[in-house]
């Protein structure tokens, strides 16, 4: 008897388990307020992921661009309009994602690396869709049944299996299904927005250029080289199925909003010696267009830190070109001042130290530079 | 679960682990104290939100936070900590102070302190764990702190110290205990619910971390019940500084 109950119960596992709960997509922002007790429980663990994100400081700090960036999301889902909250996170890492509380977050390093409005918004609009079609939720099931059917399995046969981890979360990408989903919605929601879906499939292969170039492994969605030819193939199908308007681009405003950005990522790679990476970035004629012009002072600074035979001249030139295109930038002066010095031409190195301290005379390192402007031994003669 | 919490209660899970099924109570005092238990006078200190997420894990094995219980759970431990007294009547041990009183960047200072003392508690329980053999000393000469930075409070509410607890209670589903039953029939373990507290006493002039304790178990235990939580709580402050766990007390009826 007890033997036929064990039986019917672990038959029952398996019917759970197998038992298709359907989730409905959101069908308006009405809908966001009215959750199950299940959401409940995924929005307030969002809403801690929130929190924590804010507290330790990983948002980028620049307002013009967090509202630039939700502006953008609005446009591609108007009635959705402060329901869907899009955050800049500070990281050098090729990753966007979708929290089940309508919490997208994109970071520094995506949108350092893409060329224009259409681009993010291409980014933007997959990730929507992880929300709206309720993603999350689906994914925390797939994950339950699949645990049930392990333990079942397990309890069954005495072999254990391993059921998926809560840790293939969104962060990582979802089931292969719900992200071709996310595409084909997301190409849709461009198309309405009146965006340039051509760019759409071309934001992939940036992407991907930029992990083979530069061979990122992360374990992210938008840094899995898998991940992204599937996108680009996705995305290619699409426009061949569904040929977009040639919309808007927003080029030009997206490089303003994103130069700065560009330029401290730059910086950031210098900082910890991947001066490797910067070359790759920025030897490349067609990519160094994306960078404003200052970012020829970081390639000086990638030469001279790799200082294989011939950098030193071509370092040289990469702050002279810095000086020549953005004038206002003033590490170039000091960081031609120094290369100068190196290279015994010590009036030009005194003419751009001097330059160097009357554009920054609060510089922090004013002391260092008259110490080497009295180094030069040209001072008393200008 | 606050993602700086996640760090205390993993260290004192890992311990549970390493060290048996009973990893408490094991308290720490800070060495000023061990060497003389006057030398550092709390003439009063202060209960700060207590933070206890209570999580379901269901029949899959996904531990996920209620809210609710969550409430619940808090309100339990943090009358269950003020219910115990010293025999010493006249003296309150530990008091609640309304933390809305506090401006906004005072709540955001506390928050991070909180935040800061999980990181330090989580290190000082590091090297408590068995075969861990860096930083021994510590154990003798139990050193830390989180710095000063909450001498505002003593600056406002005239109050030497602040009684930190943190938690987590995970209950399982009744579909995951009857799974567990089944499986235990036929040999097969599934991992269940836990329970763990961390209790500090912060000294607010200094930020000494002046006692440090730690309670785990597994099983049944419900924080939502408030006769679970009550003697949950006692065990947690075993060895609170002027509480000697001789002379421990229970106070029924009010809190406060």
């Amino acid at each position: 008897m007890i033997v036929h109950q064990l039986l019917y119960f672990i038959f029952s596992l398996f019917l759970v388990s197998c038992a298709a709960q359907s989730i409905k997509s959101f069908e308006d922002a009405n809908q966001t307020k009215n959750l199950s007790a299940e959401e409940s429980r995924i929005w307030h663990a969002s809403g801690e992921f929130d929190h924590g994100l804010v507290a330790n400081g990983s948002i980028y700090a620049d307002d013009r661009l967090q509202r630039y960036v939700q502006q953008v999301m609005d446009r591609l889902y108007p009635e959705y309009k402060g329901s869907i909250i899009v955050k800049v996170v500070d990281s050098p890492s090729l990753n966007a994602f979708a929290l089940p509380n309508g919490s997208i977050y994109i970071n520094t390093g995506m949108l350092a690396r893409l060329d224009n409005e259409a681009q993010m918004a291409t980014v933007l609009a997959h990730e929507g869709v992880h929300f709206i079609n309720k993603h999350g939720l689906k994914q925390r099931q797939n994950i339950e049944n699949n645990n049930i059917v392990s333990m079942g399995i397990t309890i069954v046969t005495g072999v254990p299996v391993l059921g998926q981890l809560m840790g293939a979360s969104s962060i990582y990408g979802f089931s292969r299904d719900l992200e071709r989903e996310s595409d084909a919605e997301g190409y849709k929601r461009l198309q309405d927005a009146d965006y340039d879906t051509s760019q759409a499939a071309i934001t992939f292969q940036y992407l991907l250029a930029e992990v083979e170039a530069l061979n990122i492994d992360e374990p992210y969605f938008f840094s899995s080289h898998p991940d992204l030819v599937e996108r680009i193939d996705s995305f290619t199908e699409l426009s061949s199925r569904v040929p977009g308007r040639r919309g808007y681009t927003g080029q030009r405003a997206y490089q303003e909003m994103v130069s700065d950005l560009r330029l401290e990522m730059l910086a950031d790679y210098l900082a910890v010696g991947k001066y490797q990476s910067v070359l790759l970035m920025l030897t490349n004629s067609n990519d160094f267009n994306r960078y404003p012009p200052e970012a020829k002072f970081y390639l000086g600074e990638a030469y001279r830190l790799r200082g294989e035979e011939g950098d030193r001249a071509r370092s040289g030139q990469a702050y002279q070109y810095a000086i020549v295109h953005a004038p206002q930038f003033v590490a170039s002066y000091r960081a031609l001042g120094i290369h100068y010095m190196k290279t015994e031409q010590l009036q030009k190195a005194e003419k751009l130290f001097s330059k160097y301290l009357e554009l920054a005379p609060d510089a922090p390192d004013r002391a260092y530079i008259e110490n080497y402007r009295a180094s030069l031994g040209t001072t008393k003669g200008d | 679960m606050a993602p700086f919490k996640f760090s205390v209660v993993r260290i004192v899970l890992l311990a549970l682990l390493l060290g048996g099924c009973t990893a408490g109570p094991g308290y720490k005092l800070h060495y000023t104290l061990k060497d003389d238990p006057k030398s550092r006078p709390i003439k009063s200190a202060v209960l700060l939100p207590v933070d206890v997420d209570v999580s379901e894990m269901s029949l899959g094995g996904i531990v996920e936070e209620v809210p609710e219980w969550s409430e619940q759970a808090e309100n339990n431990v943090r009358k269950a900590v003020l219910f115990v007294r010293d025999p010493d009547e006249n003296k309150v041990f530990v008091r609640q102070v309304d933390s809305s009183s506090l401006e906004p960047d005072e709540q955001k200072k506390l928050e991070e302190h909180l935040a800061l003392f999980t990181v330090v508690a989580s290190n000082a329980l590091w090297t408590e764990l068995p075969g861990n053999s860096a930083w021994q000393f510590k154990q003798e000469h139990f050193d830390y702190t989180i710095g000063d930075g909450m001498r505002f409070l003593k600056d406002k509410y005239d109050i030497d110290a602040g009684l930190i607890v943190v938690g987590e209670d995970v209950i399982s589903s009744s579909g995951r205990k009857t799974a567990a039953v089944v499986g235990a029939i036929f040999g097969v373990g599934l991992p269940m619910g836990y329970t763990v507290l961390v209790g500090g006493l912060v000294d607010f002039r200094t930020g000494d971390i002046l006692w440090l304790n730690h309670v785990v178990q597994t099983g049944s235990l419900d924080l939502r019940d408030a006769e679970d939580a009550r003697n949950f709580a006692r065990s947690l402050m075993s060895g609170y500084p002027g509480l000697p766990e001789q002379k421990l007390v229970v106070v029924s009826g009010e809190d406060g």
